[in-house]
């Protein structure tokens, strides 16, 4: 059995909620029926024109966190937009001193930065190769 | 226009909404299984209050139903909650992080405190490895009585004289008791939270006035 194909089986098993378990579904379909450079940065946004959903909504938001958490077929990270517009990806040094003390240092002039979550953007990964390959 | 991270955090006003979004970011923690465990207690404690909050439209139902109930907004918050997996038997609840880090839970309806120690033993003997990743779990403790304090304080207090515990305290405001306990196969700590969730519904509003003396 594929990796993908136990999420799917797992996600049927674990979630009673319909709307969460289509919109896992559908993210895991896209994922493995797309180019897999195409999955290596997918924002919000994206899986709301993908899945048409408004891209806050609950139910979009519990299917990455499912995704995210137990099944690992989507990875978490950000974008930092300085002022200037400047974009800078994070690594994930970088997002768990953040996320332990809600600040955020310019990875260009060093500064702190203030409100950094108003300046990150999340986005998602997935690996098509991964989701393919033998449980 | 693409969605920030404030903006998400913003739409999230309730605990499951924020509970989802820390669970989505788990793994940019510096310790994702301890803060798994934390995210769990916040969810328990956010859900046996729910629970609380509707107790006139859940007297009657079974102690499954009741878990059941128990864990759909843990569900809707993206946990890998299950309700009676089979983990070294049919454990009442079992919430995923991933395949080696699981938290147990067992749920009782309270009717007498020989049967929560029941509940206990299966959890910390039975279905618990013992391993790390399964040290960490709950005891959901549906108290229909009086006084929910009161069991709470006198199931730790039998729980004390039955079991070795190496630590036991409980939070007055919370209800919440914490007990450590030794895992007998494993040697290592086994740490439970005991929740109550508390259902006693009898209201008095309801019942006629009481006619006054003299009249």
């Amino acid at each position: 059995m594929r990796r993908y194909e136990k999420i799917e089986q797992d996600v049927a098993r674990l979630l009673s909620d319909q709307e969460v378990a289509n919109y896992c579904l559908g993210i895991v379909r896209y994922v493995i029926s797309h180019d897999e450079q195409l999955s290596r940065h997918l924002t919000y946004r994206h899986l709301g024109m993908i899945l048409e959903v408004d891209p806050a909504s609950d139910a979009l938001q519990a299917a990455i966190s499912v995704l995210c958490s137990r099944f690992k077929a989507l990875q978490l990270h950000m974008e930092f937009f300085d002022d200037q517009g400047k974009v800078f990806n994070l690594n994930d040094d970088e997002l768990a001193y953040f996320f332990q003390t809600g600040q955020l240092t310019h990875p260009y002039t060093g500064q702190n930065v203030p409100e950094p979550s108003e300046h990150l953007v999340p986005y998602l990964s997935a690996s098509k190769s991964e989701l393919l390959s033998d449980n | 226009m693409e969605v920030t991270w404030k903006q998400l955090h913003d739409r999230a006003r309730t605990i499951p909404q924020k509970l989802c979004l820390e669970l989505a970011a788990l793994h940019l923690t510096t310790n994702p299984h301890s803060e798994f465990v934390k995210l769990v207690h916040r969810g328990m404690v956010w859900s046996t209050r729910e629970l609380a909050r509707n107790k006139n439209i859940i007297e009657g139902m079974t102690e499954d139903q009741l878990t059941l109930l128990l864990l759909a907004p843990l569900k809707g918050a993206g946990f890998a909650a299950y309700h009676d997996a089979n983990v070294g038997g049919h454990c009442d609840i079992s919430i995923e992080f991933d395949d080696d880090v699981v938290w147990l839970g067992e749920a009782k309806k309270h009717a007498s405190y020989g049967d929560l120690l029941g509940g206990f033993r299966q959890l910390a003997d039975r279905y618990s490895s013992g391993l790390v990743g399964q040290l960490d779990g709950g005891l959901v403790i549906y108290v229909f009585n009086k006084n929910a304090k009161s069991v709470m304080e006198n199931w730790l207090a039998y729980l004390k004289d039955n079991v070795a515990l190496k630590s036991c305290s409980f939070d007055e405001s919370s209800l919440i008791g914490l007990s450590v306990s030794q895992h007998v196969g494993s040697g290592n700590d086994i740490i439970v939270c005991h929740y109550p969730a508390v259902l006693f519904h009898d209201p008095t509003d309801v019942q006629p006035a009481p006619k006054r003396k003299g009249i």
